[in-house]
């Protein structure tokens, strides 16, 4: 086996499990909450409900969802009957400032 | 050796002859397009009487209409059947009664609620999912118009019974 061979296979070897710690690394800092993200996931839905408020009567029929992306916060209204037609609010909320960045008001 | 023809020919539901096995030779007749429904004197006077039933000018009564459209697959009569009504932004439109001959063809509901308040007129996803499982059209009067959601047509064309298609 020539040098060149065997250096390929130690660094091969080597270098693999390297790369796979450095995913893994990058996958794990990732679902951390960023430093930047002040407000929760319960602020950001109460953030989320007093507006729906102000256009919906009665948000009692819907079940509330949020989820984080990028450090903005989806909050989205899912009507809890599904064989119901119709819809309620979305919204995208800065989730380092709690500003809500867009709404739709679906019916 | 001479060809047997039936002397009487059976007759399939929408009233053409079928010569032998019914349920194989009658083809699914085509239902009506939305186009077809948003033009029925019948249909537009039913969005039209739902929408105002709907009470779009009152914040605090508002709320949605809707109903379902039939096809009697002899006459292609279109009928119109009202729903319960629904709460503001929400309406069940799941279970549409039989009618006697006919198969449910459409489905129309309102959006009352005011786009000038910020609410979209069209239809929301979860109408879109509805809709898309119903198997036929749905025309929904908002304030901006008439939307169209779900399949073109019912899916399958007349067959599949009297209620939505399979």
């Amino acid at each position: 086996m020539s040098r060149r061979t065997l250096l390929f296979s130690f660094l091969t070897i080597f270098s693999v499990p390297i790369t796979e710690s450095c995913v893994r690394w990058k996958e794990t800092m990732s679902n951390t909450p960023n430093s930047k993200v002040a407000i929760t996931e319960d602020q950001a839905k109460e953030i989320a409900i007093q507006d729906a408020r102000r256009a919906y009567r009665d948000l009692s029929p819907y079940r509330i969802e949020a989820r984080l992306e990028e450090e903005k916060w989806h909050i989205d209204f899912h009507l809890k009957d599904p064989r119901a037609q119709g819809g309620g609010p979305s919204y995208i909320i800065d989730a380092t400032t709690g500003k809500i960045i867009s709404k739709k008001y679906y019916q | 050796m001479p060809i047997k023809r039936p002397s009487n020919p059976a007759t399939c539901p929408d009233g053409s002859s079928a010569p032998g096995n019914v349920s194989a030779a009658c083809p699914a007749a085509p239902a009506p397009s939305a186009a077809d429904l948003q033009n029925n004197a019948a249909v537009k006077k039913a969005l039209e009487d739902a929408y105002a039933d709907s009470q779009a000018g009152d914040a605090a009564k508002r709320h949605e209409e809707g109903g379902w459209i039939y096809q009697n697959v002899k006459t292609k009569e279109i009928t119109v059947v009202r729903a319960s009504s629904g709460a503001q932004a929400s309406l069940d439109l799941s279970r549409p009664p039989e009618v006697p001959g006919s198969v449910v063809v459409g489905k129309f509901h309102t959006h009352p609620n005011p786009t000038s308040e910020g609410w979209e007129p069209g239809p929301s996803p979860g109408d879109i999912r509805v809709d898309a499982l119903h198997g036929v059209p749905d025309l929904i009067r908002a304030d901006d118009g008439v939307h169209v959601s779900g399949p073109d047509s019912r899916r399958g064309g007349l067959a599949g019974g009297p209620g939505f298609p399979p």
